[in-house]
């Protein structure tokens, strides 16, 4: 014998460490003469070689030919190695599969060795095809006389169902049978197998409660017991009544059993079966935490992450049993093992309420600090006035956990719908909340800041009381030199930046002194920052100067002037570099703040101080009370009215209207819903009624429009003809006669070839040959571009045809098409109403018409990617000062329509919508990113190692 | 059920394979990549369980080698610790001592004694002993086999032994 054993393969493989790939290459050559061998032996022993190579990675597909010949050896340790082979290498397509058929047949009548060994290997190669074709001989085995095929054929019979679901009605009953089957091995598989079919459809499996119970009371095997309340677990809930029956037997295991794998599995029954409810159902429930209790401060870390997910559980419904471990499962956070750190923090964000979120987000986001505090001196200086909690357990765990970014992110992420659970219903004080928005978006270094982007903005705009500090933080923020400069970096959540900036520019009124913000928002540094966020910079500058602005108007004193002056020539100057931007969006804006800037710079350096101005006739024009915020009106008559010269630079109170007018709030979840559809807007109607349209003769008031667009459309067409033919047509409809060219086309061009009784063959002839004639005429006509091709002259499928779909005329006729497309010749015939149409692109420009209510403050933004709890910012409503009820306001034309009225002076204002910030939509990219191990030292020894086969942690199970 | 049961040295070698979830190559070639890495990096006293996509990863270190078997998210961890150690149990008992080198050079002897512990990702028998006895039955028929083999092979060649 020359051919090498599997053994020398091995030894080789070892030997050759440094060329591999080489020397494998040489034994697959090998291997493929040896396939080609007629002794079975070597052919056997080739295939076996092959499968440990196709272990390490190496392909044997190419053998999979001689695989079959060796699973039909006669002797069955070939055989064994043939379907050993067979199962770790074959796939769902391998072609040969369909070549076992026979084989397996062949062997599964075979002798009991070789039932187990192609039971076992159908388990593993079946396809639906085998699965069908094998099925009766299967269900077979489910009797044979030895419990060990039994045994195996029920397991088997499993992977048959999955692939072949339409066996497991006509086998359902032997399968049952073997629940009585008198081997336990049989029917612990069984048991097993129910266990895993049960869940697809619960209800089919809910008969066999009975012997299941039985099994449960009688049986003593816990790795059937397992898997019987495993299978409860699954059809509790399909039949409460088993509950009652089931918490006898199960309190008393949990009480008993010393096998925690028993133990946990009837935990996690209660919990999913709905045991804990009730009267009976709390005391289990206590029995079970108090269990789990246990398990958390054992030593075995496994029984810690048992109980953690199993808490996680009860907390739903038994909140204030598992409240009592809080401190016990902090700690577990701090485990670190990230497994379970991942666990409790599940458990943590489950039991978070109004009482225990301060302490826990604090907790949670000390984890995030500790590494942090060296390398960002300013993050832990923010902390240092809030998070006292910081130092705990920052040394000893050496931040193995905390330093990948994938747990970073989870606990930025967990930290932010902590905060945002049921908008905000858990945070009881939200200045310490946007604290913790801006620590977090310091010490995170993950990308999440467009989630907290969208948080401060939402709160912002929701919690009025808090508007003044957020301004205040975010003044801060903006001006944080190294925030900026980190912000560029891999996690530096530049996001918040346009929070920061959107913010102080929104709510600038609650700045002392704005004017020293206009340096912050346009220091040339800001241009490293995405374009997005410069865009919103940029128009926040422009807020603060109005705002800043109407304020010195207000108290004006001529001797601001030159600081007026100074902070204008500085805008500008800073503009004039931004201008240049390469993003479009910035440049325009920048483009359009520089045009106000040297505006306002030329009324200033025109204005002349008037010292006799500043007299009550100034005053009066320009009281400061009315000079709030969503009060344009005063400024506006006064800037614009020439009659009352003001005392001060006109222009300065230019920008302000711009953006005070109305005070943005977030929108009713409801708003839209809520608006009354204007009157005659249906928009599911058919603009032109399709099937009325033959019979014009009625006369209503659409269909004198319509007719008279028609008309129109006609006359453009054919020329010639007048306008008012529309009751001739109708005339002619009637009588049937065909004469006028017009009509005909007009019908034509509707499509409505609905069959008219009266219609004779001729006259359709008639008809089609004009159609074709005005068709051919109008080819060329760009308004008909759609329909280049002659519609079919068929009645009834000509409709669905003939419509511009069709143009993909090598596929057959979409009989769904006919709904949709119907409509289309019937929109290019007839154009909607002007007025509607005007409507639609309205409400398509304006984002939410709905006025503020104070009992609806939800807002239906559309949730942006990672943001798990939705977070509504204001959008850009219309609120005139309170006056304009919402459900009175139509939307489109009638919101556009008083706005004018109401603002005289700043028509302006109503027409243009106001300048809307880009959406910054940031996906936020959740690396998995595994914790990379090192290969573990290559200290491989030569030595034999001892299996040490006895752990001793491991708990038995009682057999 | 057990998706799949690995053994993987700690160099990250893997020893056995078995998938009892049909999948493509090149799904399992990533799955068992990550998941050597993840359990490579694990380290002692921690928990025996990972999580890995949407199932749940357990394994447990022998020596040199990590047993590691991938389960769904509703099945008992605790159990397939069991199974695990019930495996390394019988590969004990059978091999006297096992060491890695015996689940080199022998593997397909370690598939044989999974497949009678573990059918369809099921636990089939849960008795050391009958796994054992059905081994070492197989055992004894392909000595006997070899033997006839060799008294065939003498004799003449033409004819095979039943």
């Amino acid at each position: 014998m020359w051919e090498r054993t599997l053994q020398d393969l091995i030894r080789g493989l070892r030997a050759n460490k440094k060329d591999e790939s080489k020397f494998i290459a040489q034994a697959v050559d090998e291997i493929r003469t040896e396939t080609r061998s007629k002794d079975m032996e070597i052919k056997a022993a080739a295939v076996l070689k092959l499968t440990y190579l196709h272990m390490l990675g190496y392909d044997m597909s190419w053998a999979s030919f001689h695989v079959v010949e060796v699973m039909s050896a006669p002797r069955i340790h070939l055989k064994t190695i043939g379907y050993l082979a067979a199962a770790q290498s074959f796939q769902q397509d391998t072609d040969v599969l369909m070549l076992t058929t026979n084989l397996l047949k062949k062997d599964l009548g075979s002798r009991p060795e070789e039932v187990a060994i192609a039971l076992n290997g159908l388990s593993h190669i079946v396809t639906p095809e085998l699965a069908r074709d094998l099925s009766p001989e299967l269900v077979a085995m489910l009797n044979h006389s030895r419990p060990h095929i039994r045994k195996r054929a029920v397991l088997a019979m499993y992977k048959v169902v999955t692939k072949y679901p339409d066996i497991l009605p006509s086998s359902m009953s032997r399968l049952r049978d073997k629940l009585d089957d008198p081997d336990p091995g049989v029917v612990a598989a069984t048991v097993n197998v129910l266990c895993e079919l049960a869940p697809q459809s619960p209800r089919d499996y809910l008969p066999l409660a009975p012997q299941l119970f039985h099994l449960l009371t009688t049986s003593s095997n816990n790795w059937m017991l397992i898997k019987i309340i495993k299978l409860f677990g699954t059809l509790t809930p399909y039949e409460p009544r088993l509950v009652k029956k089931l918490q006898p037997p199960i309190t008393d295991l949990i009480s008993t059993t010393s096998a925690i794998s028993l133990l946990y599995e009837c935990v996690r029954t209660c919990i999913i079966g709905g045991m804990l409810l009730g009267h009976a159902g709390n005391a289990l429930a206590r029995t079970c935490v108090t269990k789990l209790a246990g398990f958390l401060q054992d030593a075995d870390q496994n029984l810690k992450y048992i109980a953690l997910l199993a808490m996680v559980k009860i907390v739903p419904t038994h909140p204030e049993l598992v409240a009592e471990y809080q401190d016990m499962i902090l700690s577990s956070v701090n485990d670190e093992d990230i497994s379970i750190r991942m666990r409790a923090l599940d458990l943590v964000s489950a039991m978070v309420s109004r009482h225990n979120l301060q302490p826990i987000v604090q907790h949670l986001l000390s984890h995030l600090v500790k590494t942090e505090s060296v390398a960002l001196p300013s993050a832990s200086e923010a902390l240092s006035q809030f998070g006292p909690s910081q130092d705990i357990p920052a040394a000893r765990l050496g931040g193995l956990p905390s330093q990948s970014p994938a747990y970073r992110l989870t606990l930025a992420q967990r930290i932010l719908s902590l905060g945002s659970q049921d908008l905000y219903d858990n945070v009881t004080d939200f200045e310490w909340y946007i604290s913790v928005l801006v620590d977090l978006a310091y010490v995170a270094r993950v990308s999440i800041g467009a989630e907290i982007r969208e948080q401060l903005v939402d709160i912002t705009g929701r919690v009025r009381a808090a508007r003044r500090y957020a301004v205040q933080v975010m003044a801060k923020l903006l001006g944080d030199e190294s925030f900026l400069h980190n912000a560029s970096d891999d996690g530096g959540c530049p996001e918040v930046l346009w929070a920061a900036a959107w913010i102080c520019g929104e709510y600038c009124s609650e700045l002392a002194e704005p004017h020293k913000l206009l340096s912050s928002l346009l220091q040339p540094r800001i241009l490293s920052l995405p374009s997005d966020i410069v865009a919103v910079y940029l128009h926040a500058a422009m807020k603060v100067f109005g705002s800043w602005a109407t304020e010195l108007a207000d108290r004006w004193d001529d001797d601001d002037l030159p600081r007026v002056r100074g902070v204008v020539d500085d805008v500008v100057g800073r503009l004039s570099s931004i201008v240049t931007h390469t993003d479009i969006e910035v440049q325009e804006r920048a483009a359009e703040l520089l045009q106000l800037f040297t505006f306002i710079r030329a009324d200033l350096s025109a204005y002349k101080p008037q010292p006799r101005n500043t007299s009550m006739y100034g005053e009066s024009s320009m009281s400061p009370g009315a000079e709030g915020f969503g009060e344009p009106s005063s400024t506006a008559s006064a800037s614009t009215s020439p009659a009352s010269e003001p005392h001060f630079p006109k222009s300065l109170c230019l920008i302000r209207p711009l953006f005070g007018a109305y005070e943005l709030n977030a929108v009713a979840l409801s708003a839209q819903a809520s608006l009354p559809i204007p009157e005659g807007l249906d928009l599911e109607a058919w603009i032109v009624p399709f099937k009325e349209d033959p019979t014009p003769l009625a006369g209503d008031a659409t269909d004198e429009a319509l007719e008279g667009k028609k008309g129109k459309k006609g006359k453009r067409k054919g020329g010639e003809k007048g306008a008012g033919k529309s009751k001739r047509k109708g005339k002619a409809r009637a009588r049937g006669g065909a004469d006028d060219e017009e009509d005909q086309a007009v019908d034509g061009n509707g499509h409505d070839v609905v069959v008219q009784p009266v219609e004779t063959e001729e006259e359709r002839a008639e008809r089609e040959r004009r159609k074709a004639e005005r068709l051919e005429r109008l080819r060329d006509d760009p308004y008909y571009l759609m329909d280049d091709r002659p519609p079919l002259t068929k009645f009834g499928a000509t409709d669905v045809e003939s419509i511009p779909v069709v143009k993909l005329d090598d596929l057959p006729p979409l009989s769904t098409a006919i709904a949709p497309t119907a409509r289309l010749p019937s929109l290019r015939s007839t154009p909607a109403p002007p007025a509607q149409t005007f409507v639609i692109d309205k409400t398509g420009e304006m984002p939410e018409g709905a006025a503020r209510t104070a009992s609806a403050p939800v807002s239906p933004q559309p949730q942006r990617p990672g943001v798990r709890v939705a977070s509504p910012s204001p959008s850009y409503g219309t609120y005139g000062n309170g006056s304009r009820s919402r459900s009175a306001t139509p939307l489109g034309a009638s919101v556009a329509a008083p706005l004018p009225s109401r603002f005289p002076a700043y028509d302006l204002d109503a027409d243009e919508p106001r300048p809307r910030t880009p959406e910054a939509i940031k996906v936020t990219k959740v690396k998995k990113k595994g914790t990379t191990g090192s290969g573990g030292g290559g200290k491989e020894k030569k030595a034999k190692k001892r299996t040490a086969a006895k752990p001793s942690e491991s708990e038995s199970l009682a057999q | 059920m057990i998706n799949y049961m690995l053994l993987v040295s700690r160099q990250g070698k893997v020893r056995l394979s078995k998938w009892y979830t049909t999948m493509s190559q090149k799904a399992k070639a990533k799955i068992v990549k990550d998941v050597t890495q993840l359990v490579l990096a694990r380290r002692t006293r921690m928990c025996n369980f990972l999580e890995y996509k949407d199932t749940k990863v357990v394994y447990r270190r022998y020596a040199s080698l990590f047993f590691v078997c991938g389960i769904g998210q509703g099945d008992n961890e605790l159990v397939v610790l069991e199974v695990i150690h019930r495996y390394v149990e019988v590969l004990d008992r059978y091999f006297g001592n096992v060491c890695e080198l015996d689940l080199i050079f022998n593997f397909q002897k370690a598939y044989a004694i999974l497949d009678e512990l573990i059918i369809a990702g099921e636990l089939q028998e849960s008795s050391k002993k009958s796994v054992l006895r059905v081994v070492t039955q197989a055992d004894g028929i392909e000595e006997q086999e070899n033997s006839e083999d060799t008294m065939a092979r003498l004799g003449s060649l033409g004819s095979r032994g039943p």
